[in-house]
């Protein structure tokens, strides 16, 4: 459990510093392998329900199968292959990953106190995981990379989640994994309508079709 | 009450249906129309048990997934239901026959014409605070999507979003009332606000919050702002709908309130009638200056609001003296207006849109010698315009005479309070009502007597006989309150007494009934001889003296030689005196050149005169606002990296803090 929880913390700076797509796609791809190991080790072996194992299946179908193709075939068809000119760069992304690490450590470190855990290893993993999406998010300018963020931010709630587990957990998190999957199948969508509409895939030019930049004036008073 | 939630489904999804169908227009609007008639009729019957015979339904407790939610109608909910009863099938009945040449049934029309008819069935049985607020929002939303139905026109649009904008600032005020009364009785059922003990100062503040929400709505004076553009530029039913029953519900909620809280003090009554009075006044002699059919009748909505107002006014006063008869006559007026208000009101809209259909605009200085063209028309008009100046022989004037004997009654008291209160009711109602005459008079001269002035070769047409139906609809139901209204007296007394019940200690022994019943069945008799008068000399002159008859000619034809349309009164010139009074109010724009010299050339003249309010006050404070927020836009950037960041900075702060606080 612990092992798994370090090689998604891994992953993630991985992800961080890599500037090829296609890198970053398999690596949230062997993320959600990682995850779909997650239940049926958190189930622990006196009670391996069939949640655990759906759980696990819909989690590597999904984020390990489904969705990485469907980015993979949104990454041929835009022809972008690596993310250029991030707004934070590859190696400061990598030390703001290990700043982030060492928030979510103090993060637990303060929670244990509160809350009961399972594992603490996992929970610092989860938050890790939800700031390294947030951070994705933030400072990539690739709509593609953006999708891998939300993917990554959505696996830390994952984490976190089994890190709290309880009895409920199971459906909570296949409604959550739904939820996830109409959403990045819109986004594969989207980019590549984006794509053919905008020619580039960097969402800091998006704002072109922008209304913000028309004064709305107040209307006065004019008769038909 | 199974029946009344029926009906509200019933209308509810006869609205749903209605867009789904719309490939086939007919269908539609005969699902839309007809959905929204048998619902009312359906939800008439349990109103009209309640009213007449007492009859008590169960209080309905819904189980809502956060809580109890209980419904209710009492006699004072189904008294607020017969506006919308009435004006809903009408309206519908007028859009449907129309539609065929008109927008009207298209697009979402019916859906949103439906919800705003259910939520305000909805509204008026809700006895829990959060289930009365949420009827109030869709209500107001369903408004806002009808006015701005016509959103090909920018006037539409604007006068939309003055109506939103209005509309939750008041929704603002209601929220925080009902908070503040869960706040102190522990409960959001009505129920419990009644029995909970309110201060005298929580009460007045939550006095002047229900005023401040409801006043939007019914348009008491600087909140009004919203009411003419919303009403003129909304399409005809839809105005009669509104003005007829949504701004009731203003009324209702208002009502509502006061029953909810401890007996009124003196002060609310004074802001009530002195708020009243300024309405009704304002209201007048601003619609005086307006050159727009259908912004006279908007204005002369804000008018009886204000009537309303000052007879709820003078009614919570009495309450406060003490006075029990003086405080059940007035609201015994002040009931009877908003039936009567409602009814010629949705007359008067339907009439304009028959008017302003035919002709293509509303502009008054383009009308003229319609009552040749549309003599049907131009009599429901006459009689609505003769009703909702409060003239005699219709039912305005019973709900008037009522709320001046109120007056009269205040003046017998020995206070000098009670003798300013006097005058300004008796003052009062005489001046708006002698501006209300003044408005109609002009109004109805303008659109339908003397010659046409608009472009001669137009054909004009009178309104087909199925669209007639709404019209003579709404006149009988202005025959039957004047002619019934000595017997109308004790269902509605029943309900001022239910709204007073608690405070002044009134009881059925000081029942002002009887005391009114005489003089306005004398009253109803001197109408109807009126009537026959006026109906015998018409005939007199059909039968014995129509050889001289010169009617096809032209108006003014055998006092000038050449008479021109342009030789008559305009809508500026004829209001040109009164308006020139009130001109430090008004305000009016006025453009044009002087004609001087002997021969003069050309010359022109225009005046107009948009709402003071919004000009001096509205526009500059809104204007101030903006001005104060403009340095946030400078978040609203449109970046998609920044705005994701906000998020996490908040969220790690939120964390973090919570993880240091504790």
């Amino acid at each position: 459990m612990n092992s798994i929880a370090a090689l998604l913390a891994i992953t993630c700076l991985f992800l961080l510093g890599s500037s090829r797509l296609l890198v970053s796609i398999r690596m949230v791809a062997f993320q959600g392998v990682l995850l779909g190991i997650m239940p049926l080790l958190a189930a622990g072996s006196h009670h391996l329900g069939m949640g655990a194992f759906a759980l696990c299946l819909t989690n590597i179908g999904l984020k390990s199968i489904l969705l990485p193709w469907l980015l993979r075939t949104a990454l041929f068809t835009s022809g972008t292959r690596r993310e250029i000119e991030p707004f934070i760069g590859f190696g400061a992304s990598i030390m703001s990953g290990v700043v982030l690490l060492a928030i979510s450590g103090y993060i637990v470190k303060r929670l244990e106190t509160t809350a009961q855990l399972s594992s603490s290893i996992t929970l610092i993993a989860g938050f890790f995981m939800v700031f390294t999406g947030l951070f994705l998010l933030i400072t990539r300018r690739k709509a593609l990379t953006q999708t891998l963020g939300f993917l990554v931010l959505e696996n830390g709630v994952f984490t976190t989640g089994l890190s709290l587990g309880s009895e409920f957990s199971v459906y909570v998190e296949l409604g959550i994994l739904l939820d996830v999957f109409v959403g990045i199948f819109l986004m594969g969508i989207m980019l590549f309508h984006i794509d053919k509409e905008f020619d580039h895939l960097d969402v800091d030019r998006f704002n072109e079709l922008s209304d913000l930049t028309i004064d709305v004036s107040e209307t006065e008073e004019v008769s038909e | 009450m199974q029946q009344y939630l029926i009906a509200i489904a019933l209308i509810t999804v006869g609205g749903i249906l209605a867009p789904v169908i719309r490939k086939h227009r007919d269908v539609s609007n005969i699902v839309g129309a007809g959905s929204a008639i048998i619902g009312a009729l359906l939800a008439l019957l349990p109103v009209l048990k309640v009213l007449f015979s007492g009859a008590d339904f169960p209080v309905l407790l819904l189980s809502l997934p956060l809580g109890e939610a209980s419904l209710k109608l009492d006699a004072v909910s189904a008294f607020f239901a017969l506006p919308v009863l009435v004006l809903l099938p009408v309206t519908a009945l007028f859009s449907g026959a129309v539609s065929r040449q008109e927008k009207y049934g298209a697009d979402g029309y019916w859906f949103f014409f439906n919800t705003l008819g259910a939520a305000m069935l909805l509204l008026l049985i809700a006895a829990n605070g959060v289930v009365f607020l949420v009827a109030w929002e869709i209500m107001s939303v369903a408004a806002f999507f009808l006015i701005t139905h016509r959103d090909e026109i920018a006037t539409a649009r604007s006068a939309g979003w003055k109506f939103l904008i209005a509309s939750h600032i008041g929704t603002a005020a209601l929220m925080l009332l009902f908070a503040l009364l869960a706040a102190s009785s522990g409960s959001l059922e009505f129920s419990q606000f009644a029995v909970a003990h309110f201060t005298t100062g929580m009460g007045s503040l939550a006095f002047f919050l229900a005023l401040f929400g409801f006043g939007v709505k019914v348009g008491l004076l600087p909140l009004h702002v919203w009411m003419p553009d919303s009403y003129t530029y909304a399409d005809a039913p839809v105005s009669a709908l509104l003005s007829g029953a949504m701004s009731k519900m203003g009324f209702y909620g208002l009502l509502r309130v006061l029953m909810l809280l401890p007996a009124p003090a003196a002060s609310w009554g004074w802001v009530l009638v002195i708020g009243g009075l300024l309405t009704g006044i304002f209201a007048m002699i601003t619609a005086l200056a307006q050159s727009d059919l259908k912004k006279v009748i908007s204005y002369s909505s804000m008018e009886n609001a204000g009537i309303i107002l000052m007879a709820i006014g003078c009614s919570a006063l009495a309450m406060s003296w003490k006075q029990p008869l003086i405080a059940g006559i007035a609201m015994v007026g002040a009931l009877l207006h908003v039936l009567n208000h409602s009814v010629c009101k949705g007359l008067l809209f339907l009439g304009s849109g028959a008017v302003s259909w035919g002709l293509g605009t509303r502009k008054l200085e383009l009308m003229g010698g319609l009552a040749k063209k549309m003599p049907f028309t131009a009599v429901c008009f006459a009689i609505a315009s003769a009703a909702i100046s409060g003239l005699p022989p219709f039912n305005n004037f019973v709900s008037e005479f009522i709320i001046f004997i109120a007056g009269l009654q205040t003046a017998t008291i020995e206070d000098p309070a009670a003798l300013l209160l006097a005058a300004i009711v008796l003052a009062g109602l005489a001046l708006i009502g002698g501006l209300a005459v003044a408005t109609f008079a002009r109004t109805f001269g303008l659109v339908f007597l003397g010659a046409s002035r608009h472009d001669k070769k137009q054909e004009i047409n009178e309104i087909t006989p199925l669209v007639r139906a709404p019209f003579i609809i709404l006149m009988l139901l202005v025959g039957v309150l004047t002619v019934a209204s000595p017997w109308l007296l004790k269902p509605i007394h029943a309900v001022a007494l239910l709204i007073m019940k608690d405070h002044a200690g009134i009881s059925a022994t000081a029942s002002p009934v009887e005391f009114l019943q005489q003089p306005i069945i004398m009253v109803v008799q001197f109408s109807l001889a009126l009537l026959v008068l006026v109906i015998a000399g018409w005939q007199i002159r059909q039968r014995f003296f129509s050889e001289g008859d010169r009617s096809d000619r032209m108006t003014w034809d055998c006092g000038y030689a050449e008479p021109d349309a342009r030789i008559q009164y305009t809508s500026s010139s004829f209001s040109q005196t009164i308006v020139d009074l009130f001109s430090a109010i008004i305000r009016p724009y006025k453009h044009g050149e002087k004609v001087s010299g002997l021969f003069p050339q050309h010359a022109s003249f225009r005046t107009d005169a948009p709402d003071s309010f919004l000009r001096y006050l509205f526009i500059p404070l809104f204007g101030l606002v903006d001005r104060g927020l403009r340095p946030f836009r400078a978040l609203q950037h449109g970046r998609l990296h920044l705005y994701i960041c906000y998020v996490a900075i908040t969220l790690l702060v939120l964390l973090i803090w919570k993880v240091v606080v504790l």
